[in-house]
């Protein structure tokens, strides 16, 4: 008998945590197509003045996304409309969201834009209670090259209903040494052709020419690529169309060896909210001030780069919007970031009038 | 220059100020309970304390009673940002009704599920 009420007490806790997790959850799917956008026409003529376009058409853009959320919108957010993973909630960036307890938002995208594939994943939970506050993420958008993930705990301190002081620390990682430009090292120790004979086993050959018209004589290279094909008639031409390409490579590829950090960094955060249909304010911001490294190649790591580890990252933002009467509005919104050497500036503003 | 820095502090702090105490206890979803100390079996507002609840007793609070035109005691109102959402009124018995946490908590339903 005891047993049996044991039993029945958890199943009944269960489904009480069930429910709460899952109440006003919403799973979505949605697949969207657009006109991607088109470069100018080119042309290419041969020898024989034959004209013929070159023109690369981008195919149509697509996403689908697959997402369960339980993520509240603020007062002013539009909520009449069906999820399909375009939607911006502030809820993301503020420290606050508009309901204690759990908030969440699973997303995966998949897709082409101006013909680039990409597969983009995001997770976010976040529980809220009076007194602290614990948040985990983790992004990864192939579209912007974002990559990380976070662990963030805070106690948190309520001054009236509106103010929210928090303070304590966030876990992050990121896939990127910040600051490491190894192509820049390379350059300084080596010339620029070393690149192509040493990683790309590109070759080339020295010519003279002479121009029959002037009698002006000179000499230049021809390119070779690791198969012996031609590639290019001149080293301006190589390094104009060709020598970007291994740029690039070469720093994706020395920058995957050095490979990932996590920081560990004090947070002091501050979020003020206050909603009436005809005006409203909402401000949030985080500046993490001193950090730790904790993980990765600490030659590498950012605090290296720029030699302390006190350096400011701060993310702040609000939103401001005023129905001055039943025609007129004014809004406007601003994010600014800066974590390492990344920053993000977002500005809108606007008015509205009813005619 | 200096001066006009200093006005426009002041005019950020009164408005922050105003903003933060403007009629704070109707603030996202507020339950109020409107009565009076003599009322010895008060209503308890312990079922939606997951939600910002306040208490006013007419012999400390006139002034509130007054502005939210209080006529009966008690009474309890639902707020959403500042917009009433329930009044619910007590008759002669100065007794609330028996479903008064049912059809609260209706309404509170209603404006969770509207924010998600």
């Amino acid at each position: 008998m005891k047993y049996l009420l044991l039993l029945l007490f958890t199943i009944n806790a269960q489904a009480d945590i069930f429910k709460d997790v899952f109440k006003y959850a919403t799973l979505y799917g949605a697949y969207s197509q657009s006109n991607s956008i088109q470069g100018d026409k080119t042309f290419y003529v041969t020898q024989s003045s034959e004209l013929i376009e070159t023109t690369q058409r981008n195919s149509a853009d697509e996403i689908k996304t697959f997402g369960f959320r339980k993520l509240a919108h603020f007062g002013y957010e539009d909520k009449d409309r069906f999820y399909d993973g375009e939607e911006q909630n502030n809820s993301l960036n503020s420290n606050i969201g508009n309901v204690k307890g759990l908030e969440y938002l699973f997303e995966y995208q998949e897709g082409r834009q101006q013909s680039m594939e990409f597969k983009n994943k995001q997770l976010f939970v976040r529980y809220l209670s009076k007194w602290w506050i614990a948040k985990a993420e983790a992004n990864k958008n192939e579209l912007v090259d974002i990559d990380y993930k976070s662990l963030d705990l805070r106690v948190r301190i309520p001054i009236g209903k509106k103010l929210s002081l928090s303070v304590g620390g966030v876990y992050r990682t990121y896939e990127k040494a910040y600051g490491v430009n190894p192509i820049q090292k390379y350059l300084e120790e080596n010339n620029w052709w070393n690149l192509s004979y040493d990683y790309f086993n590109h070759t080339d050959a020295l010519y003279s020419y002479e121009n029959l018209m002037t009698g002006e004589t000179g000499y230049d290279y021809f390119w070779y690529n690791a198969q012996g094909e031609l590639i290019s008639n001149s080293d301006l031409d190589y390094r104009n169309n060709i020598y970007g390409q291994l740029v690039n490579q070469y720093n994706k590829e020395q920058l995957a060896m050095i490979g990932s950090f996590a920081d560990l960094s004090s947070v002091i955060g501050l979020d003020f909210y206050h909603y009436r249909k005809n005006f409203w304010v909402h401000a949030y911001g985080n500046i993490l001030p001193h950090h730790k490294l904790q993980k990765g190649d600490e030659r590498y790591s950012y605090g290296n780069f720029i030699g302390k580890d006190n350096w400011i990252d701060y993310k702040y933002g609000g939103v401001f919007g005023v129905r001055l009467n039943k025609k007129l509005g004014l809004f406007s919104e601003i994010t600014m970031q800066r974590y390492w050497d990344r920053e993000i500036k977002v500005i809108k503003a606007g008015i509205n009038f009813k005619i | 220059m200096k001066y006009l820095k200093n006005k426009l502090c002041v005019a950020i702090a009164l408005f922050v100020f105003s903003v933060t105490h403007s009629q704070s206890y109707k603030d996202d979803i507020s339950v109020v309970l409107y009565t009076a100390e003599f009322i010895k079996d008060n209503y308890s507002l312990k079922p939606f304390r997951e939600h910002n609840i306040n208490t006013f007793y007419i012999e400390k609070d006139k002034n509130i009673h007054a502005n939210d035109k209080i006529m009966y005691l008690p009474t309890i109102c639902l707020y959403n940002n500042g917009e009433l959402i329930e009044k619910i009124e007590a008759g002669l018995s100065m007794k609330l009704p028996e479903s008064t946490t049912e059809r609260i908590q209706e309404h509170i339903d209603e404006l969770l599920q509207d924010k998600f």
